[in-house]
């Protein structure tokens, strides 16, 4: 069964996320697997702003639940209704997992810092959240996530 | 309580800080075996994991207070959890 979890004690999969750190990892003996950030679709945020009528001040809601919150919110109206947005900004839009030299194809490993997007929890109100760590194996050139897609998911632990 | 699914901080509903939920080992409540309804044991570090499902904010402050490396599980779509900012700070 493939885990987000490292319970198998597998080899870890560093992330490096901008230029300087790819370059260390490089001098290091590492061989920097590169990759574009791309941004799913699937995973979105929400929010919306209200805006006090006298004193202009703002709040930003991002629980649907708040908006029945009315007599806190009696004095405020609309400004931007609720919107879906992709809430990561990554400091580069690339990014490399650090591959140690001695890996063997058909290894499992388990990444730390997952590139690319899966969902990782889905909130009921529509809100879905990335995949940090994830179980993978090496075919040579580059690491099949060994993501389950009808995994229910939607726990914090720490 | 309140929830930021992207920093992973805990809030009481009075905005009190409780804490950042940090595992190493990005165990996940599946992977754990029951003790009781209330928590369950971790395999890796043999810490106890609460499920704040059913703890008010006062158990939680205290419980954290006393033992600060509680480790705590939170399920974005439990009826106690509010959720806040989602990247919007």
């Amino acid at each position: 069964m493939a885990r987000n979890s490292n319970l198998a004690d597998l080899r870890i999969i560093r992330t490096a996320r901008d230029k300087a750190s790819i370059n260390m990892a490089a001098e290091n003996g590492y061989k920097p697997l590169v990759k574009k950030l791309d941004p799913s679709e699937d995973i979105r945020s929400k929010y919306s702003v209200v805006q006090h009528k006298h004193t202009g001040q703002i709040k930003v809601l991002t629980d649907f639940r708040s908006s029945y919150e009315k007599e806190d919110l009696a004095d405020y109206e609309i400004v931007i209704d609720w919107t879906f947005y992709y809430p990561h900004n990554f400091r580069s839009p690339f990014a490399a997992y650090l591959v140690p030299k001695d890996i063997v194809v058909g290894e499992r490993v388990f990444i730390i810092d997952l590139i690319e997007d899966y969902i990782g929890a889905s909130w009921n109100q529509g809100d879905t959240y990335r995949l940090e760590s994830c179980e993978a194996i090496w075919n040579g050139e580059d690491f099949e996530i060994q993501y389950e897609p009808g995994r229910s998911r939607s726990g914090f632990v720490g | 309580m309140k929830f930021d699914p992207l920093s992973k901080e805990v809030f009481t509903d009075n905005d009190q800080f409780v804490k950042k939920l940090n595992c190493p080992y990005k165990m996940s409540w599946d992977d754990m075996e029951p003790v009781d309804d209330s928590k369950r044991k971790c395999s890796r570090c043999d810490h106890f994991i609460l499920n704040t499902e059913h703890l008010t904010d006062e158990e939680l402050v205290e419980i954290v207070s006393k033992h600060p490396d509680t480790c705590l599980k939170i399920d974005i779509n439990q009826a106690n959890i509010k959720i806040i900012s989602n990247g919007t700070k």
